[in-house]
């Protein structure tokens, strides 16, 4: 008829599925038509009354909405809080484990002798990983419930009818708060950077001429009669926290497996400083050579020792003493229906 | 005031909504097409935009309460329609609907206790 209602037309059918596009078309335009005939006979120019017509049906993408019955949305609200749901748990419970393990594998992996390059590089590559993970779970996710949306599936646990046994456990005093998890994972990790930095870095970080300052040793802060198997031991005790830290932020609560771990790698971490310490001492005994004299004789000095040793057993017993304690919270009459 | 008016207009939208469905399959039960649909129900005091009217009557269509059919004779093709056998029994069961609605909703709207 004019190319305004042809605009217009073109403009709603670009929101219809292709399928029932002409049969809309013909629709729409047999609409127009007869508004418009209506608007003419009443003595409006024909122009005019178009113009009219299609003011008052308004924005042709509403139109299409209203002849469409595709769908304006990814995830619908059937779909919607268990999409969530499942977002957060994946992200907040995935991604941890990623940026430590990447973390990990990329410092005992490097090629670097130089170990701030090293760590600068395993941190960039875990950022990098976790950003990566992050994008994929989110992606991936969606599409999964895009699809359930579209096949009209129902989400788990959506098909029957809701009822009290469906509401969530109450939270108890034994839960592990998310804060005080990450805290001990990044305590972990901290720990764990700090001795492979010394451990890899020998004592050029303290070397007197300052020359150097951050290449490989040539001689080692730890004592060389420290055999290699402790190295290892420290290690595994160290991949053994962080498993420990994720575990409790993922299952979050003192149950008796964490707490049984907990207590049992405060021994062993006690038991192995111990033994380090009694027996060979913690720091090379040649170490002065790289050092000033002053300087080295506060790391020999045997109250060096005895603080390292200090500092070992008091975080191992304040471990213990927090799982023993958050263990039997739940025996407490408060809580105890929930259990 | 305007953001009370806008509550209001969306209430009262929202109570004619399902009204129309009851008018529009009570009127064709002799065959119509849009636009004397649109002048009839106007007429009889149901109002209702074309950019409403005309994609429910499509919907219902596919919901099997009404049948089309279009009249290429005149001037112009025009898409007639009408009420189907299953759009007279869903009529019967909305208006019933309504009546019972409308008895109850007076009787609290005058303030009588319901038995």
């Amino acid at each position: 008829m004019t190319t305004m209602v042809d605009r217009y037309i073109e403009v709603a059918l670009s929101r219809i599925p292709g399928g029932s596009r002409n049969d809309v078309e013909r629709e729409m335009r047999g609409m127009i038509d007869e508004l418009v005939d209506g608007r003419i006979e009443q003595g409006e120019e024909p122009d005019i009354a178009i113009e009219h017509v299609l003011n008052e049906l308004g924005n042709p993408r509403d139109l299409a909405r209203e002849y469409g019955d595709g769908r304006r949305y990814l995830v619908g609200p059937d779909q919607y809080d268990s999409y969530v749901d499942l977002l957060k748990a994946m992200l907040t419970r995935v991604l941890p484990f990623v940026t430590v393990i990447v973390f990990m594998v990329q410092l005992l992996g490097s090629d670097e002798s130089d170990i701030v390059p090293a760590v600068l590089d395993a941190v960039g590559e875990s950022v990098w990983m976790t950003l990566n993970a992050a994008v994929h779970i989110v992606f991936w996710v969606t599409v999964v419930f895009v699809v359930l949306d579209r096949t009209g599936a129902s989400a788990p646990g959506d098909q029957r009818r809701w009822t009290v046994a469906d509401l969530p456990a109450p939270r108890t005093r034994r839960q592990i708060p998310v804060a005080d998890a990450l805290t001990g994972l990044a305590f972990t990790l901290l720990i764990g950077i700090f001795l492979v930095i010394v451990y890899r870095g020998g004592v050029d970080l303290f070397t007197r001429d300052g020359e150097g300052i951050l290449s490989a040793g040539s001689v080692p802060f730890f004592n060389p009669d420290i055999p290699q198997s402790m190295a290892w031991l420290v290690l595994v005790l160290l991949a053994a926290d962080t498993v420990v830290e994720c575990l409790k932020l993922n299952v979050g609560n003192w149950t008796r497996g964490i707490t049984g771990a907990t207590v049992l790698l405060a021994v062993v971490w006690a038991v192995v400083a111990m033994v380090i310490i009694g027996r060979w001492g913690l720091v090379n005994p040649g170490i002065g050579s790289e050092m000033s004299d002053d300087l080295a004789e506060i790391f020999l000095s045997s109250w060096f020792e005895l603080s390292v040793l200090a500092v070992a057993l008091a975080s191992s017993a304040i471990d213990i003493w927090d799982a023993v304690r958050g263990y039997l919270a739940w025996r407490t009459p408060d809580d105890e229906w929930s259990v | 005031m305007s953001g009370d008016d806008a509550v209001l207009a969306g209430h009262i939208q929202e109570l004619r909504r399902g009204t129309v469905v009851l008018a529009v399959l009570a009127t064709l039960r002799t065959p119509g097409y849009g636009y004397a649909l649109l002048e009839e129900l106007g007429a009889a005091g149901i109002e209702v935009d074309a950019n409403t009217l005309y994609p429910l009557l499509r919907r219902l269509e596919k919901q099997g309460l009404l049948t089309s059919m279009w009249d290429t004779e005149g001037e112009r093709p025009r898409k007639y329609y009408q009420t189907s056998d299953a759009g007279v029994t869903s009529m019967r069961a909305l208006a019933e609907e309504w009546a019972r609605l409308d008895t109850s909703l007076s009787r609290l709207l005058a303030g009588e206790k319901q038995r």
